[in-house]
């Protein structure tokens, strides 16, 4: 926050903009949505900042999911992202025009400018948040977090210091659509960056292997996790999901183990999935993986501990040793198949 | 040069609870290890000293007098020296005052030198932001390369690898100073040796505690006092949905199971 400024003097929600491949990234649309509510109960409005040139030809979608107003900052010597750019344009825009609030997607690119921009601002900023309020005999903004790997939730504001920052991962808010059409307003504005001090630049990008199998689509989804204990027992969810005309799916610790393809991994840092049908097999439920499947439309949970987290967003809670469970289920559906 | 790595003592997940009560952390009970991101940052420092002649690998934390623990397992990993920042005064620190600290005690760590590199990991496993490592970097006002997957240093030329979006991979460089924030993927870790558990208790020689004073810190960025995030509540998640158990042996659910998969249409 600058020296002289009052936490009055702020006003407004900012929702900054990312694109990925040619098109606005799912995280902003949530955003916007939340953002709408924010402004409304804090009786102002919802600005979407642009870093690029995209402004006008993106004004109607961000229109639709919640923004008022779109700013668009181009820079003719800037084509990507660049954090040294994004830090400083930013920067200079909130000391400018004074936003109350700005809320950033978690994504690698959020993640890598957002804690420069509020250590420049001096401001707090939260991390991953996964419920957005205000409190309303302060008007602060309420932030819900995970923390401990997930055991434990926490509140935070940001009490002393505007604008309150916080970053949200893909999937944890709904995008909304607004009915009533209302006029964008969109202003445009050219910046000249001249990189006087040392930066990170992009030398290259690579394409990884093409998805050898992709489990956004599928119906049902047997998913496992370290429970599921070595790369041999995966056999077992791919014998299951042949029965039940399923895909595989695993957590990030089954992804990193080697255990199934990283394509494959379902959760904050994977994919966010929404099949019919969704087994989860010695998983914990950690809030990054529940973020990418607690909207599926059936969950069924099994786990050896009957406090597993995992339960709690479960329609069928089943415990039992996921190892002498599998087979017995298999053979079950065959029975029941047949019968 | 100077490779920098910044460590952190966490709790260790799983054991962590909430008093019901009077709704603070129950810390006493909780084991406390080396944040395992951590350790890789660890082995990415000892790694680039290993390639090289002029590397001196210094280990830097912030926390009470029990983080000493964390610095010991760094040295027995082979870091040559090792600092604990320690006071009363930095309790209460968010990221934004945890970050000031550390890069005020490696400003005096360096002394107008200019050549080092700074490693962390991507993130804590308690709080679980990322921010720090950024943070410092802007502190310093050096760029910061966070998550990367490999990195390697070449003259004065960090190469880092890191992914960008579902199916992609980014290559970024810069020149030092500069701080990488490391994930599990770059490389696998060291344990101590028994020469380096040696090395670690002459801590003497290599432990040095510094507090507010000897960094020359400004109070009112350090501590409770430097910290604009509030934590105001905390709990334990609610169990949220309606849903049911199936009960009785593995066999028996599996029937159940089957046949209400059966009766919802899915097979
Ligand atoms: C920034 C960030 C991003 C992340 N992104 C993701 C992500 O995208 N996706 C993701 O999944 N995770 C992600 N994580 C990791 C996440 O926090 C958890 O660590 C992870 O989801 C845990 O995976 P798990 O459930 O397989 O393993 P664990 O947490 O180890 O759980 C294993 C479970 O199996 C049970 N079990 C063990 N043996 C048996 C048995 N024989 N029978 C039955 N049950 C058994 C145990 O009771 C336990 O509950 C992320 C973390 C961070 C910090
Ligand atoms: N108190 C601390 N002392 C030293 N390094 C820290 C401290 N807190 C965080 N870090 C570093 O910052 C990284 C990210 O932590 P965090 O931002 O808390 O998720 C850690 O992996 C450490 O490298």
């Amino acid at each position: 926050m600058q020296p002289n400024a009052k936490l009055e003097d702020y006003s407004g929600v900012w929702v900054v903009v990312e694109r990925s491949e040619s098109e606005i990234d799912p995280v902003v649309l949530e955003l916007l949505g939340k953002a709408w509510d924010l402004a409304k109960k804090r009786n102002t409005s919802v600005t979407a900042v642009i870093l690029g040139k995209h402004a006008d030809q993106e004004s109607k979608k961000l229109g639709i999911h919640g923004a008022d107003n779109i700013l668009g900052v181009h820079c003719p010597d800037v084509q990507d992202y660049e954090q040294e750019f994004y830090t400083r344009v930013l920067t200079e825009l909130v000391h400018e025009r004074k936003p109350e609030i700005i809320l950033i997607g978690a994504t690698p690119q959020g993640r890598d400018y957002a804690p420069r921009l509020s250590k420049r601002l001096n401001t707090g900023l939260t991390a991953d948040c996964t419920g957005l309020d205000i409190e309303e005999t302060t008007g602060n903004l309420l932030q819900e977090c995970p923390t401990y790997g997930g055991n434990i939730m926490a509140i935070i504001q940001t009490v002393s210091s505007r604008p309150q920052m916080a970053t949200v991962a893909r999937g944890v808010f709904k995008p909304k659509i607004r009915t009533k059409a209302s006029k964008v307003k969109v202003e445009k504005i050219t910046y000249c960056f001249d990189a006087t001090r040392e930066r990170a630049s992009t030398v290259d990008i690579i394409e990884q292997d093409g998805e050898t199998r992709d489990v956004r689509d599928a119906e049902i989804l047997v998913a496992g996790g370290r429970g599921m204990e070595s790369s041999e027992n995966f056999g077992l969810l791919e014998e299951l999901a042949r029965e039940i005309g399923g895909k595989v799916a695993g957590t990030r610790s089954a992804c990193d183990l080697g255990w199934i393809e990283k394509n494959c991994q379902v959760g904050q840092t994977g994919h966010v999935v929404k099949p019919r049908l969704y087994i989860a097999c010695g998983i914990s439920g950690a809030i990054q993986h529940t973020i990418g499947m607690q909207d599926s439309e059936h969950i069924i949970a099994i786990n050896k501990d009957p406090e597993a987290r995992i339960f709690s967003i479960a329609d069928t809670c089943i415990v039992a040793d996921v190892l002498e469970f599998i087979p017995a289920f298999i053979n079950a559906i065959k029975r029941f198949r047949n019968s | 040069m100077k490779i920098i790595t910044c460590i952190k003592q966490v709790p260790a997940n799983s054991t962590i609870k909430i008093d019901q009560v009077t709704g603070h952390l129950v810390r006493e009970a909780t084991p406390a290890i080396l944040n395992p991101l951590d350790k890789h940052s660890i082995e990415l420092a000892l790694e680039i000293k290993e390639s090289r002649e002029d590397v001196e690998v210094i280990a830097i934390t912030m926390g009470p007098d029990q983080a000493r623990l964390a610095l010991l397992e760094a040295l027995s990993m082979g870091a040559d020296k090792a600092i604990l920042l320690s006071d009363i005064k930095f309790a209460g620190s968010d990221t934004l005052a945890t970050s000031y600290t550390l890069s005020i005690a490696i400003k005096k760590l360096m002394n107008d030198d200019d050549n080092y590199l700074i490693t962390c990991g991507a993130q804590a496993s308690d709080g679980e932001t990322g921010h720090v490592g950024p943070q410092v970097a802007e502190e310093l006002g050096i760029p910061s390369i966070t998550g990367a997957s490999r990195a390697s240093l070449d003259g004065d030329v960090l190469l880092v690898t890191r992914g960008k979006q579902a199916g992609k991979l980014e290559q970024i460089k810069t020149r030092l100073p500069a701080l990488v924030t490391v994930t599990k993927g770059v490389n696998k870790p060291r344990l101590p040796t028994l020469h380096g558990i040696t090395h670690a208790f002459d801590e003497g020689a290599l432990l040095s505690v510094w507090n507010a004073a000897t960094i020359d810190a400004d109070e009112e960025k350090i501590g409770m006092a430097g910290s604009k995030t509030k934590v105001s509540k905390m709990y334990t998640p609610e169990p949220k949905k309606e849903n049911i158990t199936l009960t009785g042996s593995p066999k028996e659910i599996a029937s159940k199971l089957a046949s209400m998969l059966k009766e919802k249409n899915y097979i």
